[in-house]
C-alpha cells in the first residue's frame, strides 16, 4: 500500500509495511519529527497524524498520535478489508491482494458482493486439445483421496497435502508440489505428447493458500466466479498447460482441487517484495463450467464455520483489532460503561485476556499477528489498571 | 513429521533446581513425572568427571563426589549467569569444594572438573540433557521442547544463563517461567469463584514468595519477590560451620582446608538437618575426617532452629513486602501453598503457618509441585487452552539519570509482556553523548542498583540543555527478558540494547564512578514524572529554566526533610508559590535562592490538582535566603 507524507515542503510517498492500529514502517525517507501520513485505498484516503520515532536507511518506523475512534474505526477497517472508507461491498479491488497482477487481470471488471452469481457470463475456459480427457483420472489425483470425481470439498485436510502454507499478510501462498527441480518443466517446453501432458499434469498442482476469510471471499467474487485467478508460481509454467488448483480454505483447512488451464504465464520472474525469491505470475482459468463451478465454491466457502474451541488465528487477530478499535478510553477498550465497578473491570478483562492472550496461540501467530496481541493485551492490562480493579 | 504431529508432541516441565531437579510432562491429559529406577523423582543436579573422562550425572555424580569431591560440581545454578567478581561467587568459591577460575574470555565463572574447565551453563546442560533422554526414555515419545523454571529473582542474566543451558542440552525453551508462580499452576483451575493463594517457595538455594488470583482458568500474579541466596543449601551451611567449630575445639584442626573432609560434612549436615526434622536431636560420627580425627557431635532440634531462625525471618520480611505490593492483608489470602523440600522442616512450617495464620494447602508435593506446573504451561501453550498465566516482572529496572539516580521505567510487579517508553532530556549545554545505564533494583541511588548494560549516544546535536528529547524504550517478553531501544529525535540516531551479557566487569564501583557529564535527565514533557530519591537544591534551578523557556505550564511539587512547597507555573512564568508558611514572591526567592526575577504572581488563583513534576530534596533548605 502506498502512503503519502508531507515533509519540508514536498510530498513523498512510500510503500507502508507492517501497519497496525499503533503505527506503521514506511519505505521512504524522513527525518524524526511529527507528520502526517495519508494512506489511500482506492478512492478513499485516511491522514493519520503522528511521529517518526526511528528513523532507518530503508524508511522510516511511524507510530500514530492518540487517533479519535472515526478515524481508529477506518484505520482498523483498512487493517481488515484494505480500504478504509467503505465497506467490501463497494470497494475498488482489493489492496495488497496482489490478485490482478502486473498484466494480467481478471475478466470481467468491478464485481462486487451484491454480483456473487453475475448476471453476465465471463469469458468461457479456453478448450484446448485433448480435453475431453478427464483431468480426474491423472495418477496424481489417485493420491489424493480426499479428492472426489466431482470436486466437492474434502471433508478434512488432505494428509498427503505439501505443507500448508503460512501465508504473509495479504499475500497467497504458493507452494508447488513439485520436490525435486529435476522434475520441473523445462520453462521451454510445451506439451509434445499425450503422455507428456500427463506428466506435466502430476507435476503442477498448485495448492493456493489464503490469510483469512475475508481475502478469500475476495478472491471468489472478483476473479474465481469469473472463471480464473492469478497467482505466483515458483517456475514457469507453459500456457495452455493443464493444472491443478488446490485452494485451502483458511478457517478450516480443507481443500478443493479444480482443474485449470494456464492462460498467461510472466515470461521473466519477479523477485517476491517480502521474501525476495523468484516468482512467476501465472493466470489461471478453470476447466469446469462456471454453472458448476459457482455453487461449488459457494458451499466451500460459506460451510464451514470457524470451530468454536480451537478458532483460527486469523479470526481471533481481526477480534483482537476490532476490540482495539473499540475506543481509547479504558472503559470502552473493555467493553464496560464509565464509571465500571471493580468486579465488572475484572471480569471483563480476564474474559479479555483469557481469548486474546498472545500465549493462548502460541506457535500459531506470524510476528504481525503476535504484535497485534501483545499491543491489545499491554492496552488491556493498562486499562485495567487504569480503572483500578 | 508433520505439523499436525508437532503441535501433539509433549513439552517437558523442568524444575532445574540447585541441589535436585525435577521433570513432568501432560501426557494423555495427565501429569506424568519423570522416575529413576529407583522410583525417585528428585535427579540431584550435579556431576562427576570420573575415571577415564566419563561423565557421570545424577545420583551416580554425588555418590561419587565424596570419592572425588574435586571432580564433582553441585550448586551450579547459583553461578549461572554470574560475573567472576560477583560477591556470590567469591562466597561459593570458599564454599563449595570444586574450583572456581575466572573464564578467560568475558570474566564470566569457569568451573574446573579434574583439570578441564566447564561453565555453569554448560554443567546445566548436561543436568538437562540427561534429564530430557532419561525421560524420553521411560516414555517413548521424542520431546525437544521445554518449559524450564527459574527463580523468580533471577535477573536477566541468570535468565539468559538458563536459556544458554538448555541450548547446550538441545532443547527449544518455550517459556522460562518463574517457580512459585509453577507451583500455583499446579493448583486446579476453573473455579468460577476468585481464590487468593500465597507460594511460599524455600528451596535448595533460593527463596521466592508470589501470590497470585485465580479466577476460572486465569491465573493472574499479583506480586513476586524473592531472594537468590536463601536457601536448605543456606541451612547446611551454616550447620557445616557449627560441626566444624566442634570439630575445631576437639582437635585444632581447621576443616576448611580439607576439600574431602569438607564434602563429607555437608553430606552429614545435610542428613542430620533432615534427621532433625522428625527427632529432636541426632548424632554426627565421621570417622578419620581428617588423619586419625573423627568427628563426633550432637546436634539438637533447637540448636538447628536457633541457627537457621534468622533465614527464616529475612524470608518472612519478603513475604511481608510482598503481601503489601499485592495490596492484600493476610486475611484476603484464601489458600497457602508450601513448596520446596526445605518447607518440610517443622521450624519452617510453624514460622509460615503463624505468619500466614493459615494451614497450608493438602495435597502438595513440596518437591514435584514447581516441575508439574511447569508441565501445565508447556501443555497450555501447545494446545491453547487450559491455565493462562499472567506473571510479572519480579524486579524494577530503569536507567541512571543525572545526579546518580536510579529512574524507574518498568516497575516491579508489572505485568509481562510489557513495553514502556520515557522521554529523557540532556542537562548540560552542548552535551553530545548520552550514556544510558541500564540499572535493575529499587535503591534510588543508581549506583546501588545491579548494572546489566549500557547503551551510547554519541552524536547528540549537543543543544542548549533541556531541548534533546532522547526517547528510551524498554520491553520485556513473556521470559522475562529484556530488549532496550534508544532514539535521539533530532538526529534521529538509535541504538537497541539486548540484555544477554549483562555481568558487569566494575561490580558496583563501575556505577559509582559514573562521569555524570554524559547521563540524562527526565524530561519535563513526561507527565507526572516523580524522582525520589538525594537531590539538589541546584537541579531544581535547571528544571525551572526548562519550563520557563519552553512555556510550560504546569504544578511542581517540592517536598524535603523541611516540608513541602509547590510552584505553580502558567506560560512559564510563576505564579503562585508557597513554601511552607511563606507565600509568593518570598517563597520563590527562598526556592530558587535569588533576589527578584520576572515573575508574576496571581495569589488569588489558587492551584489546582495534584502536582505534574514531584521532586523530593535533601538540601533545598540550604538554598533559602535571609528573611
Amino acid at each position: 500500500m502506498k502512503a503519502t507524507y508531507r515533509l519540508a515542503g514536498s510530498d513523498r510517498a512510500g510503500e507502508v509495511r507492517n501497519l497496525d492500529t499503533c503505527g506503521a514502517f514506511v519505505m521512504g525517507p524522513a527525518e524524526p519529527g511529527r507528520l502526517v501520513l495519508v494512506l489511500a485505498g482506492g478512492d478513499q484516503a485516511l491522514a493519520l497524524p503522528g511521529e517518526v520515532v526511528d528513523v532507518r536507511p530503508e524508511g522510516f518506523a511511524f507510530v500514530f498520535a492518540a487517533l479519535p475512534p472515526e478515524t481508529l474505526e477506518r484505520l482498523d477497517l483498512l487493517l481488515r478489508t484494505g480500504s478504509p472508507g467503505a465497506p467490501p461491498a463497494s470497494a475498488p479491488p482489493p489492496m495488497g491482494l496482489r490478485v490482478a497482477g502486473e498484466d494480467w487481470s481478471p475478466p470481467v471488471s468491478e464485481p462486487t458482493l451484491h454480483q456473487w452469481i453475475p448476471e453476465k457470463g465471463p469469458v468461457p475456459p479456453t478448450r484446448g486439445e485433448g480435453e475431453s480427457r478427464g483431468w480426474l483420472s491423472l495418477p496424481t489425483l489417485a493420491q489424493d483421496p480426499e479428492s472426489t470425481p466431482s470436486a466437492v470439498p474434502a471433508a478434512a485436510p488432505a494428509p498427503a497435502a505439501p505443507a500448508p502454507v503460512a501465508a504473509a499478510p495479504a499475500r497467497m501462498a504458493l507452494p508447488v508440489r513439485a520436490a525435486a527441480p529435476a522434475r520441473a518443466p523445462s520453462p521451454a517446453a510445451e506439451p509434445q505428447g499425450d503422455e507428456r501432458r500427463q506428466l506435466e499434469r502430476h507435476e503442477q498442482s498448485i495448492p493456493v493458500a489464503f490469510d483469512n476469510l475475508t481475502s478469500l471471499i475476495k478472491e471468489f467474487t472478483h476473479n474465481i466466479s469469473f472463471g480464473g485467478m492469478f497467482v505466483y508460481t515458483d517456475r514457469q509454467l507453459a500456457k495452455l498447460a493443464s493444472t491443478v488448483v488446490t485452494l485451502i480454505h483458511p478457517v478450516t483447512g480443507e481443500r478443493l482441487s479444480l482443474e485449470a488451464r494456464v492462460a498467461h504465464c510472466g515470461k521473466a520472474p519477479s523477485p517476491d517484495p517480502i521474501t525476495g525469491t523468484q516468482r512467476f505470475g501465472v493466470g489461471l482459468e478453470f476447466t469446469l463450467p462456471l454453472e458448476r463451478l459457482k455453487p461449488l465454491l459457494s458451499k466451500f466457502i460459506s460451510a464451514h464455520q470457524p470451530d468454536e474451541a480451537q478458532p483460527a488465528v486469523s479470526d481471533v487477530v481481526g477480534a483482537a483489532r476490532a476490540v482495539l478499535a473499540r475506543g481509547q478510553t479504558a472503559a470502552k477498550l473493555l467493553g464496560l460503561p464509565e464509571q465500571p465497578q471493580a468486579a465488572q473491570v475484572r471480569a471483563a478483562y480476564f474474559a479479555l485476556v483469557d481469548r486474546f492472550h498472545p500465549d493462548r496461540h502460541y506457535g500459531k501467530l506470524s510476528a504481525a499477528e503476535r504484535q497485534v496481541l501483545e499491543e491489545l493485551f499491554r492496552r488491556l492490562t493498562k486499562a485495567y489498571q487504569e480503572l483500578g480493579a | 513429521m508433520s505439523p499436525q504431529d508437532t503441535n501433539q508432541r509433549p513439552v517437558l516441565g523442568i524444575d532445574l533446581g540447585t541441589t535436585n531437579s525435577v521433570v513432568a510432562s501432560v501426557i494423555g491429559g495427565r501429569v506424568q513425572l519423570l522416575q529413576d529406577a529407583h522410583g525417585q523423582v528428585l535427579f540431584p543436579s550435579a556431576v562427576t568427571l570420573g575415571e577415564g573422562d566419563r561423565l557421570w550425572i545424577g545420583r551416580e555424580a554425588l555418590a561419587l563426589g565424596a570419592a572425588m569431591p574435586g571432580r564433582t560440581v553441585y550448586a551450579v545454578k547459583r553461578l549461572i549467569g554470574r560475573w567472576y567478581r560477583d560477591d556470590v561467587v567469591q562466597r561459593a568459591r570458599q564454599f563449595y569444594p570444586y574450583r572456581i577460575q575466572e573464564n578467560p574470555s568475558g570474566g564470566g565463572v569457569h568451573i574446573l572438573l579434574g583439570e578441564r574447565p566447564y561453565t555453569p551453563e554448560q554443567v546445566s546442560g548436561l543436568v538437562l540433557r540427561e534429564l530430557r533422554d532419561s525421560f524420553v526414555r521411560q516414555v517413548g515419545v521424542a520431546i525437544e521442547d521445554a518449559v524450564v523454571t527459574v527463580p523468580a529473582y533471577f535477573n536477566h542474566s541468570q535468565r539468559e544463563g538458563t536459556q544458554r543451558a538448555a541450548a547446550e542440552a538441545g532443547l527449544k525453551v518455550l517459556r522460562l517461567l518463574n517457580e512459585p508462580t509453577a507451583a500455583a499452576l499446579s493448583l486446579p483451575g476453573g473455579s468460577p469463584t476468585e481464590q487468593i493463594v500465597a507460594v511460599y517457595d524455600f528451596g535448595g538455594g533460593t527463596f521466592d514468595i508470589s501470590v497470585i488470583r485465580i479466577a476460572g482458568k486465569v491465573y493472574e500474579v499479583l506480586a513476586t519477590d524473592g531472594d537468590t541466596f536463601l536457601g536448605g543449601d543456606d541451612i547446611d551451611g551454616l550447620l557445616c560451620d557449627e560441626l566444624a567449630r566442634c570439630f575445631e575445639a576437639d582437635t585444632g584442626v581447621k576443616l576448611r582446608h580439607f576439600p574431602l573432609a569438607w564434602y563429607r560434612l555437608r553430606d552429614a549436615a545435610e542428613k542430620a538437618k533432615k534427621e532433625l526434622s522428625h527427632n529432636p536431636s541426632c548424632s554426627v560420627f565421621l570417622s578419620r575426617l581428617v588423619e586419625e580425627h573423627a568427628l563426633a557431635a550432637e546436634l539438637t532440634q533447637a540448636r538447628l532452629e536457633a541457627l537457621a531462625q534468622p533465614l527464616i525471618d529475612r524470608s518472612l520480611a519478603i513475604c511481608d513486602r510482598t503481601l503489601k505490593a499485592a495490596g492484600l492483608t493476610r486475611e484476603r489470602l484464601h489458600k497457602l501453598l508450601l513448596v520446596g523440600g526445605q518447607t518440610r522442616m517443622p521450624l519452617i512450617r510453624r514460622a509460615v503457618i503463624g505468619f500466614f495464620d493459615r494451614e497450608p494447602e493438602p495435597g502438595v508435593d513440596p518437591d514435584t509441585a514447581v516441575a508439574e506446573g511447569a508441565a501445565r504451561e508447556g501443555a497450555m501453550l501447545r494446545q491453547g487452552s487450559g491455565a493462562l498465566l499472567l506473571d510479572v516482572t519480579p524486579i524494577t529496572l530503569g536507567i541512571n539519570i543525572a545526579g546518580n539516580r536510579m529512574y524507574s521505567i518498568i516497575g516491579r510487579n508489572t505485568k509481562v509482556p510489557t513495553s514502556q517508553t520515557h522521554v529523557f532530556t540532556t542537562h548540560r549545554d552542548q552535551q553530545t553523548r548520552a550514556r544510558i545505564i541500564i540499572l535493575q533494583g529499587d535503591n534510588p541511588v543508581a549506583s546501588e542498583n545491579t548494572r546489566l548494560g549500557e547503551v551510547l549516544l554519541a552524536n547528540l546535536r549537543g543543544y542548549e540543555r533541556f531541548n534533546a528529547r532522547i526517547q528510551v524504550r524498554f520491553d520485556i517478553d513473556a521470559n522475562g527478558i529484556l530488549k532496550v531501544f534508544a532514539v535521539d529525535q533530532d538526529s534521529g540516531e538509535s541504538q537497541a540494547l539486548t540484555i544477554r551479557d549483562s555481568f558487569n566487569p566494575e561490580g558496583r564501583e563501575g556505577a559509582e564512578g559514573l562521569e555524570d557529564d554524559d547521563t540524562l535527565a527526565p524530561s519535563p514533557d513526561q507527565a507526572r514524572v516523580t524522582i525520589s530519591g538525594p537531590f539538589r537544591s541546584t537541579e531544581l534551578v535547571d528544571v525551572l529554566y526548562f519550563l520557563h523557556t519552553n512555556h510550560k505550564t504546569g504544578r511542581i511539587g517540592l517536598r524535603g526533610a523541611w516540608g513541602g512547597g509547590d510552584l505553580w507555573l502558567l506560560d512559564g512564568h510563576i505564579t503562585h508559590a508557597r513554601l511552607g508558611d511563606q507565600t509568593g514572591l518570598e517563597a520563590a526567592r527562598a526556592l530558587l535562592g535569588t533576589p527578584g526575577g520576572d515573575y508574576a504572581f496571581h495569589e488569588d488563583e489558587a492551584p489546582q490538582g495534584p502536582p505534574q513534576i514531584e521532586l523530593l530534596f535533601e538540601d533545598l533548605v540550604q538554598v533559602r535566603p535571609e528573611t
